[in-house]
């Protein structure tokens, strides 16, 4: 036992020493180191869990984007198209009003300058009348009752519009 | 033969005796290990593990003996 | 950079040899061996060279010394480091969660269902010896020392004339360089701050604490206690049914085992702390003595195993007192690989 060196006083306070480190180490050491990894651990967790959140909220978010700007795009071609036609329809609207209208000129100038020439024709014609009148008392030399020769200022009449 | 010489061969006889069971337990148990680990690669860290604790427990013999042996060759028991 | 390591190895060779056969080399008295732990001082009582004087109260020995040092550093660790952690490790935090951490781990792998009852134990265990065995191994530990008489009276004239004879010594190392054909050898004990081992002896400062039976022996103690308690508590008295089986149940040969069991389990404080003991002295006594046959590079490849071994047998014992409460706390049966069915009755069954 000597020669081995143990001695019942060491071994007594060594054991004393075990016991006192046990007691301290676990107190203030292991278990904040053990805490600390377990915390480290879940923090690490919650972290890695909220990064694929926000990953698939950000994949979310540009699915939304694409789904908006595509119908926006379509939205726009509708509109488009819808511009055309319409353009097209008044387009049609408005070359068929102008021909109209241009008829309807066409056949309100014709009207009148029918009617200006029948106008222009009768009073010709009173006019000739006159004048033959006129010109025949002048000739015959009596004065030609006008009632009395309306029938011979017709038939000049007559035959003058024949020639015309 | 003096007192001195009987303990040197008594120190020689107790480490080199002492030696020959855990040299060949040792052996058995590193090539053991190798071929568990030639196996079944993915089990190497249990394997390592397990290698070592019986390395200890059997390497202990031997240790036994050499303290056995020092303490008799340097007159300490 | 092989080519430079192998260069450094062979110019430190080559100066080695001409080192040792100038003469600074161990003599035989230089090799001092000691099992027991040297004290520096004795409270209570007075040195009689290696021992204190009977009826000592407490030897301070240097293994006490070096055991208070650890203590020490493992308690400023826990209050500088376990205090003051944060969240983002740096610097010495990693170490100290790296190996708390992987025995953790360890120690989960074993028994997970336990391991927070367990867990101070083994890991104090681990971390004192891991302390205690890597700075055993730091230069100049266990070298050294106080130099005191030891040797009776007549051996300390010889040498107090032999060191007159070779006082010239310190001066004459280039002379002797001159003179080596003529075998003049340096006396290394006339340096200043050496021991003159022919009639003294030196007493290292610090020694390792896995050296000293008294630090084993109150680790192994506590350790196997704290098993045993670990399995009263889990299986109250049934624990002891471990031990004592009943030989007309299940035949005389079982009943043999259970005391063999119960044997070894009482032979398991000498296993654990002759084990470590063992080891640790055993590497002292290799490294002193290939220091002693030829001290320059013989050693380097023995440190490199002693390295290995202090942090092993560290580990080993902390992993043993884990399966070791992991057994005793299963219910008989259980550690024989049976199956689930067949434990639940045993464990009835006591």
């Amino acid at each position: 036992m000597d020669k081995l060196g143990i001695n019942w006083g060491l071994l007594i306070g060594q054991l004393f020493n075990v016991i006192f480190l046990v007691w301290l180490l676990g107190q203030f050491l292991y278990k904040p180191v053990l805490n600390m990894l377990s915390e480290r651990t879940r923090r690490v967790q919650d972290s890695l869990a909220e990064a694929d959140q926000v990953k698939q909220q950000l994949a979310n978010a540009k699915k939304d984007y694409e789904a908006e700007l595509a119908k926006a795009r379509q939205e726009a071609a509708g509109i488009v198209a819808q511009a055309h036609e319409r353009a097209k329809v008044q387009e049609a609207e408005i070359i068929a009003q102008a021909r109209r209208d241009a008829d309807r000129i066409r056949e309100e100038a014709r009207a009148n300058a029918s009617q200006e020439r029948d106008t222009l024709l009768s009073d010709a014609k009173g006019k000739i009348a006159e004048l033959v009148t006129l010109t025949a008392s002048r000739v015959i030399g009596a004065e030609l009752q006008a009632k009395g020769h309306d029938k011979l200022i017709a038939e000049s009449l007559s035959a003058l519009d024949r020639r015309n | 033969m003096t007192d001195d010489g009987l303990r040197l061969l008594a120190m020689a006889l107790a480490i080199g005796i002492g030696a020959v069971g855990p040299g060949a337990g040792i052996g058995v148990i590193f090539g053991s290990a190798i071929e568990a680990m030639g196996r079944n690669p993915e089990a190497e860290g249990l394997v390592r593990t397990y290698m070592f604790l019986g390395f200890a427990l059997t390497e202990a013999l031997f240790i036994f003996g050499l303290v056995f042996g020092l303490l008799i060759g340097f007159k300490i028991i | 950079m092989r080519n430079r390591i192998l260069t450094v190895l062979g110019v430190l060779a080559v100066v080695g040899v001409v080192m040792y056969f100038l003469g600074f080399r161990m003599t035989k008295e230089d090799l001092h061996i000691s099992a027991a732990a040297e004290p520096l001082f004795c409270i209570g009582g007075t040195i009689e060279g290696k021992h204190c004087s009977p009826g000592t109260i407490l030897p301070f020995t240097n293994a006490v010394l070096m055991t208070l040092l650890v203590d020490a550093i493992l308690v400023g660790i826990a209050f500088g480091i376990g205090q003051r952690l944060q969240m983002v490790p740096r610097g010495f935090q990693n170490i100290i969660e790296f190996l708390i951490e992987f025995f953790y781990d360890f120690a989960r792998g074993v028994d997970k269902k336990n391991v927070a009852k367990f867990f101070a134990l083994p890991m104090t265990i681990f971390l004192f010896f891991l302390f205690g065995n890597m700075l055993a191994l730091v230069p100049g530990v266990g070298s050294i020392g106080v130099c005191r008489p030891y040797a009776a009276e007549e051996s300390h004239n010889t040498a107090a004339t032999e060191t007159a004879e070779g006082a010239h010594g310190t001066e004459a190392t280039e002379v002797a360089a001159e003179e080596h054909s003529s075998g003049t050898i340096v006396d290394l004990a006339t340096f200043p701050g050496a021991c003159d081992h022919k009639g003294n002896i030196m007493v290292p400062f610090l020694r390792a604490p896995a050296a000293d039976l008294n630090v084993t022996f109150a680790f192994a103690i506590v350790a196997v206690f704290m098993v045993e308690f670990w399995g009263f508590q889990a299986l109250g008295i049934g624990y002891l049914g471990k031990f004592f089986i009943n030989p007309a149940k299940e035949g005389v040969i079982m009943t043999l085992v259970g005391l063999l069991e119960l044997f070894s389990e009482i032979m398991r404080i000498v296993a654990f702390a002759f084990r470590i003991f063992g080891n640790i002295f055993g590497g002292e006594v290799v490294l002193a003595v290939m220091i002693f046959l030829f001290s320059y590079l013989l050693p380097l490849p023995f440190y490199g195993l002693e390295v290995f071994v202090a942090f092993i047998q560290a580990v080993i014992f902390a992993v043993l007192t884990v399966v070791f409460a992991a057994l005793a706390v299963q219910a008989h049966g259980g550690d024989h690989g049976d199956d689930h069915s067949h434990a639940g009755n045993e464990a009835k069954a006591h």
